[in-house]
């Protein structure tokens, strides 16, 4: 049995109270160290990256939105984590930091708190998907 | 030179629900000169390790539908077949406890996401460089 270390990968997600200008939605370089694991003769792997992400995404949010009306927390949070885990690996470091906190909430916690967390997860993400979809036309130019 | 066939085989099941977290793994597998073998939840990987045992190693995702995959580790560490194949268990947990379940249930190494590439590949060669699966701790 091995013990990998624990250690906090490239997830350096800026501070919370740092202005919004120093907040980058994305971490490009995250995304772009997948190059060195692109196969030959195969369809770009970051545009298909790209693509599963935001089409996934916007599926767990929908769900997020639903499960919030119906105070379903239990699955509000299962798509936070699952969201958190891919947006982590993409690079998309707002949206791992505020699926990680949407991740904590309790059913206690006041209704107009988690609806607001939903929100700014709504806006980090067509932030997100801006800087996705230039990316993904700049690769496929 | 002969082999044990776990040693041979150059076939990796992964178990992702996350359509994004399955294909960036199978990339990376792929580029390391393995084949893939892949399912989108636990019970299909369940599934799969009930009729075929033929896999060098497996890789999945701790929290998936139906069957997580501690589910799975806890099976394959019951079917003496089974038992050769190490396994990665991967989660965006960070709760130690969790990652002491994973080896107590029988993963052979843990990784946190969010990783690099190169942290992936250092821990899969870590996987399939180690010989036997279920190597106990040394007291």
């Amino acid at each position: 049995m091995i013990m990998l270390p624990i250690e906090k990968v490239h997830l350096e997600i800026p501070h919370r109270g740092a202005p919004e200008m120093f907040r980058a939605a994305v971490d490009l370089d995250v995304l772009r160290s997948y190059e060195n694991i692109q196969l030959d003769a195969e369809p770009d792997l970051i545009v298909e990256l790209i693509d599963l992400y935001l089409e996934d995404a916007h599926r767990r949010l929908a769900v997020m939105k639903e499960s919030l009306v119906k105070r379903n927390w239990l699955s509000l949070k299962r798509e936070a984590h699952s969201l958190r885990g891919s947006s982590g690996n993409l690079g998309a470091l707002q949206m791992a930091l505020i699926c990680d906190e949407m991740e904590g909430l309790e059913s206690r916690d006041p209704f107009p708190s988690i609806e607001a967390l939903l929100g700014c997860l709504e806006q980090e993400l067509e932030q997100v998907l801006n800087i996705f979809l230039a990316e993904r036309q700049r690769r496929l130019q | 030179m002969s082999c044990q066939a776990s040693q041979c085989t150059k076939r990796i099941l992964i178990a992702d629900d996350d359509p994004v977290m399955r294909h960036l793994l199978t990339s990376i597998v792929r580029k390391e000169g393995y084949d893939t073998v892949v399912v989108d939840d636990g019970r299909e990987a369940y599934r799969i390790l009930q009729s075929d045992a033929d896999f060098r190693a497996g890789i999945f995702d701790m929290v998936m539908p139906h069957l997580e995959g501690l589910d799975i580790i806890r099976y394959m560490r019951t079917e003496k077949r089974l038992q050769r194949i190490p396994v990665m268990m991967i989660s965006a947990e960070r709760d130690l406890q969790l990652m002491a379940k994973s080896f107590v249930a029988g993963a052979t190494v843990f990784l946190t996401k969010p990783f690099k590439t190169e942290q992936f590949q250092t821990t899969l060669r870590i996987l399939l460089a180690n010989k036997t699966a279920t190597r106990r701790v040394p007291q």
